[in-house]
């Protein structure tokens, strides 16, 4: 999953699954520049995405972001130009799932 | 457009210094019969820009709003010649669907206009700075409310950020703050619903939120502006005289919430399904936050000086109402949609001081006033104060149709401003209303 690139689709899923019930709507490549908040995400929507971002991409996000991504090309841009961080190798008497093994 | 920055983590762009009149941001409108006559219209102002420049932009910004408007309409807001003649191109692909020009078949009747008026937690400084001395109408209301309030707030709105009230001050500069910090909300909300009926934009019904409420109620000649700016220079104090309080905003709805309250935290607002306000004195607060973080939903702490919308400001509010002085109350002259009774507001509660005077302890259901606005009808909305926290919930309401904010969500410049304001004009006569253009005209 780290390698994975952060792409329009990519962020179009995850955009529309913070929010929560109610979304913001998916995004398509015409609304690369439409500001984030029209298309119904506020701050605490973003920070959630960022988490998510955070969780799924092994990227450490830095919440500065939330001031400057205003737009979906902003935040895909200045993604991009986050370090990768390796995740830590798992410990060996861990299972997959992060539980201990019998 | 894209605005390209430098540097991608380098915090926000600079202000670009203001160029004189020739980079101002004008609002031109167009319109037709049919699309093939938008067409046409369009392409002859292309020729008239390419022909004449700069000059040209300046007459052809003055001329063109004047015909009696057809069902096909356009708009597009630019500073100069180059930018709008790029963005009057053919709409393709390729162009930036945000900043392009827009074109609209208008329907019979459009939807009436509805006033949001944000309330704490939405202000910053130096916000809608660039439409005062710009807009005569702006600058005139928010004058007026400054100068009733007294006490430097004009002074500290107009600073620059380094020359503020400092926010960790106590005692009477804490006083101070906290009374700027209303007022200078209240005043930017104010101005700029007073701007758009200045440039002959109709409200048929107001929703204000926390002191956008208030806003709505002078707005809607319930109080008189003196007696809001009063009940918020004595609501200031005495939330001045208690500990001080934070805000966290959670991302869940308050069902999810409710059972992960530490002692002293309360629910401040219900704004939907996946967003809830909690508040609390002190740092029991944080305790909270840690517990919900744990549980997995994000969490982040708003900006606000004490518990509002709690029970924590019962006290100060019942001091608010014993202080005030007697004041007139009249009926709504344009429905209320209160948040604060999560409904359209009753006119007895209209003409009850306690319902103005509880505003600050009562707790928000933003949510359920959505309902009841968007149960009587389709509405423009427009965001009338500084985004998009209040914005962003109505347009993630399933009924919200067309959102406009009239200020930029983010700080910018004060061209940057100007165009927020003359975008949210552009919306609504895509929608079919009716505009004063040489009031638009007139700022600047």
């Amino acid at each position: 999953m780290a390698d994975e690139l952060i792409d329009v689709a990519a962020l179009s899923r995850l955009l529309r699954e913070c929010g929560g019930a109610e979304p913001g709507g998916p995004i398509g490549p015409d609304d690369l520049d439409v500001p984030l908040y029209e298309l119904g995400h506020d701050s605490l929507t973003v920070a959630q995405l960022l988490t998510r971002i955070g969780r799924e991409f092994g990227l450490t996000v830095p919440r500065d972001l939330l001031e400057d991504a205003d737009t979906p090309r902003s935040l895909l841009d200045m993604l991009a130009t986050l370090p990768r961080v390796p995740r830590a190798p798992r410990p060996e008497h861990l299972d997959a799932r992060g539980r201990r093994g019998a | 457009m894209q605005i390209v920055r430098g540097g991608g983590l380098s915090g926000p762009a600079p202000v670009a210094a203001d160029r004189g009149a020739a980079r101002r941001p004008r609002l031109m409108v167009w319109s037709a019969a049919d699309p093939q006559g938008e067409q046409d219209v369009r392409r002859s102002l292309r020729r008239w820009l390419r022909a004449r420049g700069e000059s040209g932009f300046a007459q052809v910004a003055q001329a063109w709003g004047q015909a009696e408007p057809g069902p096909v309409r356009g708009a597009v807001v630019a500073a100069d010649c180059a930018e709008a003649l790029a963005l009057l191109g053919e709409p393709g692909p390729s162009a930036p669907s945000s900043r392009a020009a827009q074109v609209r078949q208008v329907g019979a009747a459009p939807p009436p206009v509805v006033l949001l008026l944000p309330g704490q937690g939405a202000q910053r400084p130096r916000m809608a700075r660039g439409l005062y001395a710009w807009d005569p109408v702006f600058t005139r209301a928010a004058d007026e409310v400054l100068g009733l309030a007294g006490r430097g707030a004009r002074e500290d709105w107009l600073a620059e950020p380094a020359a503020r009230t400092r926010r960790d001050a106590f005692g009477a500069e804490r006083a101070a703050r906290i009374h700027h910090s209303l007022v200078q909300l209240f005043a930017v909300d104010y101005a700029l619903a007073r701007l758009l009926v200045g440039w002959g934009v109709r409200p048929a019904a107001l929703l204000g939120q926390g002191i956008g409420e208030l806003v709505a109620a002078v707005l809607a000649d319930v109080m008189a502006l003196q007696d809001a700016v009063r009940l918020l220079a004595l609501l200031a104090e005495e939330a001045a005289a208690l500990a001080p309080g934070g805000m966290l905003v959670v991302a869940a709805g308050v069902e999810e919430v409710r059972g992960q309250l530490t002692d002293g935290v309360a629910v401040s607002a219900l704004n939907g399904p996946a967003q809830t306000v909690l508040a609390s004195p002190g740092h029991a607060l944080a305790d909270t936050a840690d517990r919900l973080t744990g549980a997995g939903y994000e969490c982040l702490p708003v900006r606000t000086e004490a518990a509002y919308h709690t029970p924590h400001l019962a006290e100060a509010c019942a001091k608010v109402a014993e202080r005030l002085p007697v004041t007139a109350l009249r009926p709504p002259r344009l429905p209320l949609y209160s948040p604060s009774v999560g409904a359209r507001l009753p006119v007895d509660a209209a003409q009850d001081r306690l319902h103005w005077t509880g505003l600050a302890a009562t707790p928000v259901r933003l949510r359920d006033a959505l309902d009841a606005l968007f149960a009587d009808g389709d509405w423009a909305c427009v965001e009338t104060g500084p985004g998009p926290g209040l914005g962003a919930l109505v347009r993630r309401h399933p009924a919200a149709a067309r959102t406009f904010s009239a200020l930029r969500a983010r700080p910018g410049s004060g061209a940057d401003d100007q165009r927020a304001a003359l975008s949210a004009a552009a919306g609504l006569w895509l929608s079919g209303h009716r505009l004063d253009f040489e009031a638009i005209r007139s700022t600047g």
